[in-house]
């Protein structure tokens, strides 16, 4: 069953198209990883599934309805979450605020004490527990990058996307972060990641869509793409275990 | 969970009762003091309410409006129109509501600019209501001014206190509701908030548009004072700019920062203009640019460094 189904979706600015004519879909439970070199336009593709931006051709289904047009907040209320690759918190409020902001404005709705209280299981799950009362501008940029996957699990979505969450971490954080990205599966939430880490990428992909220059280059297991010709000649730069 | 266990998000208990008593100290002091005290005091109300309607969206948001003037001013010209009409209390809500839908239509066409451009757009819009008015009247009426039906000061003491109860009351219940919330993070991250499911248009026009309606209903009930009026008395720019000036001064994030900026700003005036009517402008600015340069946080923010360096004192001495 397909959650997320991509058709033909271009975006130009300017003379520049970023995205072209990309086909791709996304199933049920599945964790979908997104490569290409800086610029490919992945960034974007996620823009346009959020809503942040409007695509100038395409559509884009989810469980089988048009989103294309939407609001960013009427996405995120069916059930499509983001990180921001540069983080966008609300840095003057807490941490917690930051994550009941996201569980206060669900439906259904629910009380301030429970919003606390889920908002407070999260923190712990991401590892930022003890850190909810200090404003969210105090954390180091790890932090942050963990808050903001807090954040958008606190809307309960159903598709995650995570633009360079592993970004910045040391060995043990990017190992820590696979692990939350396995249990973040096993709730049943799909995913699709853009990661730089190719260890990373490869360990936890069911599939790897790789974009270059705005089109889709490859598709398939990770092992296919490890030893794709043309994703090492322009992307991997070398041979790299799946 | 100990930001959850130190009541952040419960109320304190202290202060429905301060408050309460408060009211109660208002409702008596026309029976105790002297009539000038009387209308010196809804002189603060006004300036308190159209403070804390300001602060309340432009605060939390940043975007900085100018437009008071322009919801103050129907008020004042509902109150003109319908004086005659219907009873005191219905003009003062017909002027509320008649500011709200102005702020609605204001909002729908201006909360999609950002920053500087929206503050001079409140600004021009609020000139063009003002030049539309005094073009109207000269053309059509065939006069500038009007007469106001006056009304006594005592219902109009009574009529401005329950308007600021009402608006103190909305304000604190905000600032702690999901809304409150949903301001703040639209005023740091408006896309962030967008995508974390909350409708920003929506939150922003309709919170926009209730301040409105609290500006108008006070310009609704200070007209029946002034019982003259004309567009450059009723949409006098000041009124967009001392809400803004009040709210910086007393401590623009706290609703008793607002509530103390507003107060002391308009007795401070009230004893210059008497007691300096020369100079009166002169002094008042310089006051306001000692407090901008060397105040950040208003009179609160100084108020709260001076308890935190208290406290570490004392830590230090245990
Ligand atoms: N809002 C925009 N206006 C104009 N050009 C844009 C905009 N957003 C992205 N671009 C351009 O589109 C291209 C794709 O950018 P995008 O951010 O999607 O890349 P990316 O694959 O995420 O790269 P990175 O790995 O560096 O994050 C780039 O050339 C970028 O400059
Ligand atoms: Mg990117």
């Amino acid at each position: 069953m397909r959650i997320l189904e991509v058709q033909g979706i271009t975006v130009r600015f300017g003379g520049l198209v970023a995205v072209s004519g990309v086909d791709f879909h996304i199933d049920h439970g599945e964790v979908v990883g997104l490569i290409g070199p800086n610029g490919a336009g992945k960034t974007t593709l996620f823009n346009l599934i959020s809503g942040a931006i409007t695509p100038s051709s395409g559509i884009i289904l989810f469980k089988g309805d048009n989103i294309t047009r939407l609001k960013p907040n009427e996405i995120c209320r069916r059930g499509i979450a983001r990180t921001f690759q540069l983080v966008k918190l609300f840095s003057d409020m807490t941490v917690l605020e930051n994550v009941m902001l996201s569980c206060l404005f669900r439906k259904p709705r629910v009380t301030k004490d429970e919003a606390a209280h889920e908002s407070m299981e999260l923190l712990d799950f991401v590892g930022l527990n003890g850190t909810e009362s200090l404003p969210a501008r105090e954390l180091p940029i790890g932090g942050q990058k963990r808050l903001e996957v807090a954040r958008a699990l606190a809307t309960k979505p159903e598709l995650l996307l995570l633009d360079e969450v592993m970004a910045g971490l040391n060995p043990a954080e990017v190992a820590e972060a696979i692990e939350s990205i396995k249990k973040i599966r096993e709730k049943g939430i799909s995913i699709m990641l853009v990661e730089h880490v190719m260890q990373a990428i490869m360990d936890v992909s069911d599939r790897i869509i790789v974009l270059h220059n705005g089109e889709k280059l490859a598709e398939g297991v990770p092992c296919d793409i490890a030893s794709n010709e043309t994703v090492i000649n322009v992307y991997l730069g070398g041979t790299i275990s799946c | 969970m100990n930001s959850l266990s130190t009541g952040k998000y419960l109320p304190n208990p202290r202060i429905p009762v301060l408050f309460s008593a408060a009211v109660l100290a208002a409702a008596l002091l026309p029976l105790i003091m002297d009539p000038f005290t009387t209308i010196s005091a809804t002189n603060v109300f006004i300036y308190i309410v159209i403070t804390l309607s300001w602060a309340l969206f432009s605060g939390p948001t940043q975007y900085i409006s100018i437009a008071t003037a322009a919801f103050f001013g129907i008020g004042i010209y509902t109150s003109a129109l319908a004086g005659e009409l219907m009873p005191f209390p219905l003009v003062v809500c017909l002027g509320g509501v008649v500011s709200f839908v102005l702020a609605l239509l204001v909002g729908l066409s201006t909360l999609r600019l950002k920053g500087m451009y929206f503050t001079i757009f409140t600004f021009g819009l609020s000139e063009l209501i003002r030049h539309f008015v005094l073009w109207w009247e000269v053309v059509m009426t065939g006069t500038v001014g009007r007469w106001v039906v006056s009304v006594d000061p005592i219902p109009v003491y009574y009529t401005m206190l329950v308007i600021l109860v009402v608006t103190i009351s909305f304000c604190f219940f905000i600032g702690r509701s999901r809304y409150g919330l949903a301001l703040r993070s639209i005023g740091q991250s408006e896309e962030a908030a967008d995508h974390m499911g909350i409708n920003i248009t929506a939150v922003k026009i309709n919170v926009f548009a209730i301040t409105a309606f609290f500006a108008g209903a006070t310009g609704s009930t200070m007209a029946t004072r002034w019982t003259y009026i004309d567009p450059s008395i009723a949409f006098n720019p000041l009124f967009s700019f001392m809400p803004v000036l009040m709210a910086i001064f007393g401590g623009i994030g706290s609703i008793t920062g607002q509530i103390i900026g507003a107060a002391v700003l308009t007795l401070l005036a009230d004893l210059l203009l008497t007691e300096f009517p020369y100079y009166y402008m002169l002094i008042y600015g310089i006051i306001l640019v000692v407090v901008i340069l060397f105040l950040p946080g208003g009179i609160v923010g100084l108020w709260d460094s001076m308890k935190k360096r208290r406290r570490t004192e004392t830590n230090e001495n245990t």
